[in-house]
């Protein structure tokens, strides 16, 4: 006697870890997704040595010794990424967390031809993204490359 | 504690960070728009002033907690998405993370504490 198989069939990860970077012909906000995780990554990872250099500011000694050390080489240039990632990762957070509560999902709809592509409801949201990232990085570098090394 | 809660804590520390985290970046790194001078922002005696002001004591140790849990948290998401983490090993990760972030926030609130008591 034969019976049916109830579990379902299941596929390999084939992709594993690159399909975190990978998102094959989906849209610009799939990126965004991994982006978002590198730059979490990225500020995450900078923290604890953030965290270790401040707290050497309980003498003075100690601060101007540490500040000269971070002033070396790529170091001021590193952290400058970090506030790049930063920026980029609160204004595309915030976009995650509004279409997260959907506030900027599309209203559900019956599916008549032609049909609408529901991701570019919140298209302008990411441009927005971009746009506020160019504009509050852009001020910082002018910061960090014009008047702080002037 | 129930994972949606914890999802909903990350995303609260998210939210507070939006505003912690603005005015340190604000005050470090678009200084001159505040009207700091950012050629001394680093200089000890504007670090130890910022330090001993109650403002800033306030904002940093906001700012401590909500960025060890939004980032520790975002990180054990990340790796729990691994198909080939086991249930006992996630038990071990959420631990060493529980554990090395309690550390980061005594070390932190500490030098933050102790830099305001000046």
């Amino acid at each position: 006697m034969k019976f049916f198989q109830l579990e379902p069939k299941t596929h390999a990860n084939y992709l594993g870890v690159k399909g975190w970077a990978y998102g094959g012909r989906y849209g610009i906000e799939r990126y965004l997704y991994t982006l978002q995780r590198v730059t979490g990554l990225g500020v995450l990872l900078y923290l604890p040595m953030h965290l270790i250099v401040t707290s050497q500011k309980l003498n003075q000694a100690g601060w101007e010794q540490v500040m000269g050390l971070v002033a070396r080489g790529l170091l001021p240039f590193g952290e400058f990424l970090v506030f790049v990632g930063g920026v980029f990762h609160a204004f595309n957070g915030i976009r995650l967390l509004l279409t997260h509560f959907g506030f900027l999902m599309a209203q559900p709809a019956r599916p008549i031809y032609p049909f609408t592509v529901a991701a570019l409801k919140q298209r302008w949201a990411v441009y927005l993204v971009f746009v506020m990232t160019t504009v509050v990085v852009g001020y910082g570098a002018w910061e960090f490359l014009i008047v702080a090394h002037h | 504690m129930r994972e949606s809660t914890l999802w909903l804590f990350h995303l609260l520390a998210g939210a507070v960070l939006l505003t912690v985290l603005g005015v340190h970046y604000g005050v470090m790194h678009l200084s001159n728009l505040f009207g700091i001078d950012h050629a001394t922002v680093l200089s000890f005696s504007s670090v130890s002033g910022r330090s001993g002001r109650f403002f800033y004591l306030v904002v940093y140790l906001v700012l401590l907690p909500a960025a060890l849990y939004h980032g520790l948290y975002g990180l054990r998401s990340l790796i729990f998405e691994l198909s080939f983490i086991g249930l006992v090993l996630r038990r071990w990760i959420s631990r060493i993370l529980i554990l090395s972030g309690s550390g980061f926030l005594i070390y932190g609130a500490y030098a933050i504490i102790a830099g305001f008591l000046g």
